[in-house]
């Protein structure tokens, strides 16, 4: 009975240490992983056909209506083309400057694909870079609040 | 903060009384016990003792095993969960708190008719504290958006406690054990990040992330010694 015990006790020991060892993991990996997110529209033109039943103008109301929520500073507007391009929306990863430390930077654009029928083309650009943050290469991921954006405009502007 | 960190030391304290008259009181028992001609004489201790717990590191269960008169190992495994909405140094956040952690002692028991204890061992440590939100916040004056924030304990601490069991039956099979000690939790590992959306400069935005990961370490370090303070309802065999 004691012997039983002990090694039961000798098991449950290793069992805590190797849980221990195998939850170590990269935590700058784990963060992205949280505030990032796959899209389609990363680095892609993804095209939103608007329902016709949507006047061009409301349709274009409601397409700045939903980015300008995400997005509140917008570099480029041009009401012709439909063309939209927000400022860079940048986040640090790891202590500023440190060799592992990288920064993932994203902007929005959109503009008119076609008129009739209407449809707009859609893209987050999506990049990263290591310090000191000048060479910037595509990511492949993008900010959760740019999927937000895509899904609410997919959404509100695209047929049903 | 030093209001709350005066807390734990004032119960350590307090708790350190409990269990040294405790003990004491264990070792009373006994020798009256020895006193009665017609009852037998109980065992110093039982080897094996297993016992639900509460306490500074969460709920859980422990086991230890004493296989000589002044040696034993022992293992638990504590847990606790709580979220909650709070702001940290300049940003608010959804915070979630997970306390997870497995001390594994060497016990040391002074005294052969005495549970009174110490323990020497490692803290297996999952302590973890993540943060998140959608809301804007300033540092120094620059607004930025969503912080995410997470704070990890090294993962192996050193772990030194004292307890002690009072028993309720003759045969020392059931008691209510203590036990008070400390854990250093050495560098905090500190993750923060929030969105910068007005357009500032990359090297001020560098500068205003630093500031704000410089005041969350030190927040962080606040809790490197952490108090360990555990009640116990423990089965021995």
């Amino acid at each position: 009975m004691k012997n039983k015990v002990s090694v039961s006790l000798i098991a449950a020991l290793s069992a805590a240490l190797i849980l221990a060892v195998g939850c170590a993991s990269d935590q700058l990996d784990q963060q992205v992983m949280q505030v990032t997110k796959t899209s389609d529209a990363a680095n892609n033109w993804l095209r939103v056909q608007v329902d016709p039943s949507l006047a061009p103008d409301v349709a274009w109301q409601k397409l700045m209506d939903s980015v300008t929520g995400y997005y509140p500073d917008l570099e480029m507007i041009d009401v012709p083309s439909g063309y939209i391009r927000s400022v860079y929306t940048t986040r640090q990863f790891g202590q500023p400057g440190a060799k592992k430390s990288f920064q993932v930077r994203t902007r929005f654009v959109c503009t008119i694909a076609s008129k009739s029928p209407l449809v707009y083309k859609i893209k987050i650009e999506s990049e990263e870079a290591g310090p000191p943050y000048l060479d910037w290469t595509q990511f492949n991921r993008v900010f959760n609040q740019d999927q937000q954006v895509i899904e609410e405009l997919q959404s509100r502007l695209g047929v049903k | 903060m030093n209001r709350t960190n005066k807390l734990p030391i004032t119960i350590a304290s307090l708790g350190l009384l409990l269990l040294a008259a405790t003990a004491c009181r264990a070792d009373d028992i006994e020798e009256t016990t020895n006193a009665a001609a017609w009852t037998p004489a109980p065992p110093p201790f039982q080897p094996f003792t297993v016992g639900a717990q509460v306490g500074t590191l969460g709920y859980g269960g422990g086991a230890d095993w004493r296989f000589l008169n002044h040696l034993g190992i022992g293992a638990a495994f504590n847990t606790f969960s709580y979220d909650y909405h709070g702001t940290i140094e300049s940003a608010p956040y959804d915070i979630h708190l997970h306390l997870q952690s497995e001390p594994l002692t060497i016990n040391v028991y002074p005294w052969t008719h005495s549970s009174f204890h110490i323990s020497i061992g490692a803290l297996l440590n999952q302590n973890r504290l993540s943060g998140s939100s959608d809301e804007t916040f300033t540092i120094n004056n620059n607004t930025y958006s969503s912080p995410v924030l997470s704070i990890k304990q090294e993962a192996e601490n050193p772990y030194l406690t004292i307890g002690g069991n009072f028993y309720f039956d003759h045969g020392h099979h059931v008691s209510l054990g203590g036990e008070l000690g400390v854990v250093y939790t050495g560098e905090p590992k500190v993750f923060f990040t929030a969105q910068n959306t007005s357009g500032y400069p990359n090297s001020q935005y560098q500068a205003d992330v630093q500031s704000e990961l410089s005041k969350i370490q030190g927040y962080a370090n606040d809790f490197k010694f952490w108090p360990v303070v555990k009640v116990s309802l423990n089965v021995s065999f």
